[in-house]
């Protein structure tokens, strides 16, 4: 009996050491424009010191799910974020978009909004502001 | 007599037990064989994926010795450029070099005019060829194929066949799509680059390459370090018109494998780019006619450094 449940508790330990060595996070959470949920757009997360960008698509409560390529989820580390939500132009034209949401954040250079991802389960919330 | 001698000696039927065993070993045997014959089906489509890439690739080292140069698109309207505006792509160019040259010459009376204004491949006696749908534009891993082929960019009610497989344009941030990406920070200042409408991408598929004719001497970042085709959904893009040269091309100014839930197929500016149903990852043609599997984790800069011909990146392939 002893050695049964020695044998349980060793399973259990090499399926917890399985788990504990990730470098991969999951991440949802909200964004708002001056306290508004954004209807629609795009969260871009460019890691700093480079690798894979994620992001992500805002649906219309404001709310996302992070993602790299089709995988669900991200790299764990630092990253930059943009949050854009933009018209789109006639192709036949010359035009380019035309942003929805102040121009700051669309830009990792000048848009401050930062996330660091962890192992596990990740909420992000960025308010921007006009 | 012998019969009846058989049955007096042995059992007449099962018992629930050995029945039960039966049960449980013919479960035991699915169980390890139907994964393994999932498995290699999935191979098989993979390797199909792959083959339909390696025959485009050499399609354009055959196109390169036949004309010197790789095969060039024609664009839809003046756009800078002298015409003629067909709307002819390089697919259709390839076709000769795939072992369609009948398909090529039923199109080649009508690679005249203006597509706009109902010449070039919007010709009426054109319209059926449009729909030839071919098993070597189609990855097997892309069930929803076949399914979107009236909603083309510019052939809105029309069927047309559409691709897999699209030609690279380069970085071009397409129409400003995306926000400044790392390639435009270290070799642009930090603005945005964006030149699919004229003949600067700097990729090897434009739809108006006809002004540049690109041959390989002209490739100079490498061939091996240089993509030439790659894969796309025509589900999430709906520029997939496969012998028009506005639907033959993307690009790699987006993450590979850009999946927006749900799907945004009109969004040009964000999702004219690269992306498969195949796990993880995407593969692509390189200029040397190799084939590779490219893992969607690939660093952002690395990435856009081998969709350019001549960046002077010195960027390789990760193994």
């Amino acid at each position: 009996m002893r050695l049964r449940r020695t044998t349980v508790w060793a399973c259990l330990l090499i399926l917890l050491l399985g788990c504990g060595s990730s470098n991969w996070g999951t991440a949802t959470g909200t964004a708002s424009l001056d306290g508004e949920p954004l209807q629609k757009g795009t969260v871009s997360l460019e890691p700093v010191d480079g690798g894979a960008i994620a992001y992500a698509t805002i649906t219309a409560n404001g709310s996302f799910r992070v993602m790299t390529g089709s995988k669900e989820g991200l790299q764990i580390g630092k990253y930059k974020v943009t949050v854009v939500d933009q018209t789109i132009p006639d192709m036949d034209s010359n035009e380019v978009v035309k942003l929805l949401t102040p121009a700051k954040y669309a830009d990792s250079a000048t848009s401050e909004l930062e996330a660091t991802i962890k192992p596990g389960r990740n909420t992000l919330e960025f308010h921007l502001k006009k | 007599m012998l019969l009846s001698t058989a049955y007096a000696r042995g059992r007449r039927a099962f018992t629930l037990i050995e029945l039960l065993v039966v049960i449980a070993i013919a479960a035991i045997l699915i169980a390890i064989l139907v994964p393994a014959v999932q498995k290699v089906r999935e191979a098989g489509s993979r390797l199909k994926c792959i083959n339909n890439l390696k025959q485009l690739g050499l399609a354009i080292q055959l196109h390169h010795d036949a004309h010197k140069h790789i095969p060039e698109s024609y664009a839809y309207s003046s756009q800078g450029g002298p015409g003629p505006f067909t709307g002819r792509g390089w697919i259709l160019k390839s076709l000769p070099f795939i072992g369609e040259l009948p398909l090529y010459e039923q199109f080649d009376p009508t690679l005249v005019g203006d597509m706009t204004a109902g010449g070039g491949l919007q010709t009426p006696s054109t319209l059926p060829l449009m729909k030839t749908q071919m098993a070597i534009l189609h990855c097997p891993f892309d069930s929803s194929f076949s399914a979107f082929s009236k909603i083309q960019n510019q052939w809105s009610g029309i069927e047309v066949a559409t691709t897999n497989y699209k030609g690279v344009i380069g970085v071009s941030n397409m129409g400003g799509g995306w926000p400044v990406t790392p390639w435009e920070t270290k070799y642009n200042g930090g603005v945005k680059w964006d030149n699919h409408g004229n003949a600067q991408p700097n990729g090897m598929f434009f739809r108006n390459s006809y002004q540049v004719k690109i041959c390989f001497s002209n490739i100079t970042d490498g061939l091996s370090n240089t993509f030439a085709i790659g894969e796309d959904l025509p589900e999430h893009n709906v520029h997939g018109a496969a012998f028009y040269s506005n639907g033959d091309y993307a690009s790699c100014h987006a993450p590979l494998n850009y999946m927006p839930t749900p799907p945004d197929p009109t969004n040009w500016p964000k999702i004219m780019s690269f992306r498969s149903r195949h796990p993880n990852g995407s593969h692509f043609c390189v200029a040397d006619g190799s084939v590779r599997f490219v893992s969607q984790n690939i660093d952002r800069l690395t990435y856009m450094e081998l969709c350019t011909r001549a960046g002077n990146e010195a960027a390789a392939i990760p193994q």
